[in-house]
């Protein structure tokens, strides 16, 4: 872990915080593409805070496994089960 | 670092250690269900669930998302600190992360309040239901992890060497856990009904 790395990925966290802002207002009519972008976005954020903040990039990829498994799983039943 | 790094790849020693990733786990998984309960009665009562999602004030959930990730980058700034025994550097970033925080439980006061004002509470709709104990139960876990870091804080100030690294990343961990509750809670609760 470096400062460089963290400034990238918070700076990119923040980004992608105000691209989830700049796609919210099409949401309203529903579109299943806008859910989906939506929800990609919250996962990327996740993995960006997991990965980089929580340093679960050095861990042993059982960690990054099940945390994938499980964040990919719910992401999927939001988007699938919306209605 | 090179050896700390080495630990890490144990299934044994995650950053920030066994017992925590099993907790992040869980309680991932625990609001997960939460999410996925709101979606399954959402599906019963879609105009409902979006006229009330509308309710919600989705600017303070975008802030609010803002003061987290600020407050999860100033701890992880603050183990890197402490890792290069840079102790009193750790510590300002430990205030920065807990200022964030701070400002998080501050603005969904606010929020409650209005919500309260409105008459939306525990019971208005199924909708306020889930809103209610989801947020209201993540807002606890971030009020757990303020008082972590004062504890954390206050041991460093003290003595330096107080704390060991095990536990300075453990404290950081449960801290970020907050973090990714909350990019779960907020699109599916402000933005996507």
């Amino acid at each position: 872990m470096s400062d460089k790395i963290l400034n990238k990925a918070f700076i990119a966290l923040i980004l992608l915080t105000g691209l989830t802002a700049l796609l919210s207002p099409f949401s309203i009519d529903g579109s299943t593409a806008v859910l989906t972008g939506i929800m990609f976005l919250a996962v990327v954020k996740v993995f960006i805070v997991a990965f980089q903040f929580m340093e679960l990039k050095y861990a042993h990829n059982a960690w990054k496994v099940a945390l994938w498994l499980l964040i990919l799983t719910i992401a999927a039943c939001i988007v699938l089960l919306a209605p | 670092m090179t050896h700390t790094i080495n630990k890490y790849k144990n299934f044994f020693y995650p950053p920030g250690g066994i017992l925590l990733w099993i907790i992040i786990l869980i309680e991932l998984f625990t609001f997960g269900l939460g999410l996925v309960g709101l979606m399954l009665f959402a599906k019963e009562d879609p105009a409902l669930y979006h006229n009330s999602r509308m309710e919600l004030n989705a600017t303070y959930g975008a802030i609010n998302t803002v003061f987290l990730l600020a407050s999860g980058y100033f701890i992880a700034k603050a183990v890197l600190r402490f890792k290069q025994q840079l102790y009193e550097q750790a510590v300002r970033f430990i205030n920065f992360s807990m200022l964030g925080g701070l400002l998080f439980v501050g603005l969904k006061g606010v929020e409650y309040f209005e919500k309260i004002q409105a008459g939306h509470d525990l019971g208005s709709n199924m909708f306020y239901t889930f809103y209610w104990l989801l947020t209201g139960f993540h807002v606890v876990h971030v009020l757990v992890g303020l008082v972590i870091l004062a504890i954390m804080k206050r041991g460093i100030k003290k003595n330096k060497e107080a704390h060991s690294l095990d536990d300075f990343e453990a404290s950081a961990a449960f801290w970020h856990m907050c973090d990714l509750i909350w990019l779960l809670l907020f699109p599916t609760l402000y933005l996507i009904l």
